[in-house]
């Protein structure tokens, strides 16, 4: 009798060896599962998300809104975050749903907006880019071909001028701009011995206050995007009526 | 059993309390939190919810919660355009940033309720005028009566965000008050074309306010002037007449004379400007008097016409330099003793008045004097028993402070033997 009750506990005691054996074999799984080498999150980074496309012309950029000055060349350059791979990407500019070009700039030359067939033709309305897993970002494009105003080289007074006129005599200033696009935002300044006056729309202006002597003046005009002319500097020579008498 | 004790004990002691207060009280109150800003507590100023200050302007920023503040609250504080701005009831701050700007007080109470209350709060600059360089320059001659006349001026909006107005005035010079301007309209570029047109050989001002989109207005003001030229280059001299002391000027005359003193015009007007046209060119001079104020007088003015010159010669200034006169009115300095002498007081200029006047018999201050018109009555004590002559001096001055003392004698009522004799 005895000795059952013995092999009972005996029993006993073994499961829950067991028992402890189990959870020490399951917390050295977890540690070791702990040490090994749990990969990173998937690097997101080097995958464009949208496409942003800027103009670079001289040494401006635009790229809200697209515009270009018709005057001069300029470039579409699809801009790529830093930390893409640039020679994984490929780029596709299209008009009207026919491919242009291909590559992460696109060039456009002045030929291209001498007029409206052209501007209509080759001037991008959407690219296309297109990594090399075969996934592609598409961006719709509105690029404005901005012609810039342009001003005459007749102004008066002309340049080298000699003016007779007393400190008080009013000297008339004029000149003449035009702009393909626009006739009447243009923004006019001139420019009287380095002096600025803002004439809004105003082309013809009568200024005095002129001493004895040589005098500049100048032109800028700028339109409503922006672009200008200048006109280089003229120079005229006051004579005083009073001290000449 | 000892529970039953209890909930009978407990029953006993609910039923003693006036628990219905507690139970059965109205809805509680509700909180209501408001916010108010004022740029200082003095009384002028009143509390508002909106407001416009320039940048660096301070604000005291208060709030009010009802029922009081010191319900209960998890927390409150300030927000400046959805950022922290304070943690206090109230306090004096400012706001730097141009711009329109939302400023709310937020209440978070006992059981976790947003109450809020929002400002609304405008820092702007007020625009700035360049008052040197406009066009045309100040004081520009020969404006062609017939041709557009353009004016342009330089401003500038130091918080670079509002859109700018310009007040335009144009005003004919030496034109009384009841002429209207000829140009007073809001315009929205600095620039402005005048199109209808001048009077030759006049003067002109304009003048140019800037404003912004809130209303602020510029500190400067452009002031400039222009002249109008006439016609086969004819010129004109103008100007305003003012004495230097007010009188009720009535008409003033202006005598024109050439360099050989031939007199070129001769002119009686009632307005205090005066436009003498159309003058050839040459050297002039000229003399302005009031008919009625001869002490009113200038020196005489000595200028040059050019050709197509309109001469401003702006205020040209008469000042009084005539005394006032005093006479008996028997014109003789010795006067026979009466109890009340008269004398003649007369001035050419600003004016005299008792006020101004004063008279001294031995010394002493005379009293009682009376004025009517130019008459002025001096009532004098002559002692009975006196043989001497006393010195009556009188002394008065005019408006400009031109000063004059008169001494008469007075004779005695009595001679020498008469009074030793009584």
């Amino acid at each position: 009798m005895n000795i059952v009750i013995f092999n009972v506990v005996s029993l006993r005691s073994k499961i829950n060896r067991l028992v402890l054996d189990i959870c020490l074999a399951f917390m050295a799984g977890v540690v070791f599962e702990a040490c090994l080498d749990v990969p990173n999150f998937p690097d997101l980074s080097g995958k464009i998300q949208t496409i942003e496309v800027s103009v670079k012309q001289g040494n401006e950029t635009y790229n809200d809104p697209l515009k270009i000055n018709a005057s001069e060349d300029a470039q579409l350059l699809v801009d790529v975050p830093s930390g893409v791979d640039r020679s994984q990407l490929r780029c596709y500019w299209f008009n009207a749903g026919e491919a242009l070009d291909s590559g992460l700039t696109y060039d456009v030359f002045t030929e291209y907006m001498l007029s409206s067939i052209f501007r209509e033709n080759f001037i991008p309305d959407k690219v296309v880019l297109v990594d090399r897993e075969g996934n592609s970002l598409e961006k719709d494009l509105q690029v404005i071909v901005n012609a810039p105003p342009v001003l005459s080289d007749s102004t008066k007074p002309a340049d080298g001028d000699t003016l007779w006129a007393t400190p008080t005599t009013p000297i008339r200033f004029s000149w003449y701009a035009v702009d393909r696009d626009e006739t009447v935002a243009l923004k006019n300044i001139l420019l009287v011995d380095s002096q600025a006056y803002n004439v809004g729309t105003l082309q013809s202006v009568q200024q005095s206050g002129f001493s004895s002597g040589l005098h500049t003046f100048q032109v800028v005009v700028i339109d409503s995007y922006g672009d200008s002319d200048t006109l280089p500097q003229r120079t005229f020579t006051v004579l005083d009526t009073m001290e000449a008498q | 059993m000892k529970f039953l004790a209890f909930f009978i004990m407990l029953l006993a002691f609910v039923a003693c309390t006036d628990s219905d207060k507690y139970l059965h009280s109205s809805e509680p109150e509700s909180i209501i939190v408001s916010a108010y800003m004022t740029p200082s507590f003095d009384s002028i100023y009143e509390r508002g919810r909106a407001d416009t200050i320039t940048p660096g302007d301070s604000l005291i920023f208060l709030t009010s919660i009802y029922p009081s503040k010191s319900v209960w609250s998890q927390k409150y504080y300030w927000t400046l355009d959805g950022n922290i701005f304070a943690n206090e009831y109230n306090f004096k701050s400012t706001v730097y940033t141009p711009g329109t700007h939302e400023i709310v007080f937020v209440f978070v109470d006992y059981f976790g309720d947003t109450l809020s209350d929002t400002l609304s709060l405008t820092v702007a600059s007020p625009p700035a005028l360049d008052v040197q360089n406009f066009i045309p320059a100040d004081g520009m001659q020969q404006v062609d009566p017939y041709q557009i006349l353009h004016f342009a001026w330089n401003a500038d909006d130091p918080d670079s965000i509002w859109n700018l107005n310009y007040h335009f005035m144009l005003y004919e010079n030496g034109c009384d008050d009841s002429c209207k301007p000829l140009a007073d309209t809001i315009v929205d570029r600095s620039t402005f074309s005048y199109v209808n047109g001048f009077k030759p050989l006049h003067e002109y001002s304009w003048y140019v306010r800037a404003y912004n989109e809130i209303g602020q207005e510029s500190i400067e003001e452009i002031a400039g002037r222009f002249f109008v030229r006439g016609f086969n280059n004819e010129s004109a001299v103008l100007g305003f007449v003012k004495t230097n002391t007010p009188v009720d000027v009535d008409s003033f005359y202006i005598t024109l004379l050439d360099s050989g003193l031939n007199v070129v015009k001769k002119i009686e007007q009632r307005e205090n400007t005066f436009n003498i046209g159309a003058l050839a060119k040459g050297s002039y001079c000229l003399h302005i008097g009031l008919p009625h104020f001869p002490d009113f007088k200038t020196d005489t003015i000595r200028f040059t016409l050019l050709e197509n010159q309109v001469l401003s010669l702006d205020t040209v200034v008469l000042n009084d330099r005539g005394v006032p006169r005093i006479a008996s009115i028997t014109g003789r300095d010795t006067l026979a003793p009466e109890d009340t002498l008269k004398f003649l007081v007369t001035d050419g200029g600003s004016g005299i008045d008792l006020s101004r006047t004063i008279a001294r018999l031995d010394g002493i201050s005379v009293n009682q004097m009376t004025l009517s018109n130019d008459t002025l009555s001096v009532p004098v004590s002559i002692p009975e028993a006196s043989w001497t002559k006393k010195i009556l001096v009188i002394s008065t001055h005019d408006l400009s402070g031109n000063e004059f003392h008169k001494s008469f004698y007075v004779l005695p009522k009595t001679t020498l033997v008469e009074v030793f004799v009584d």
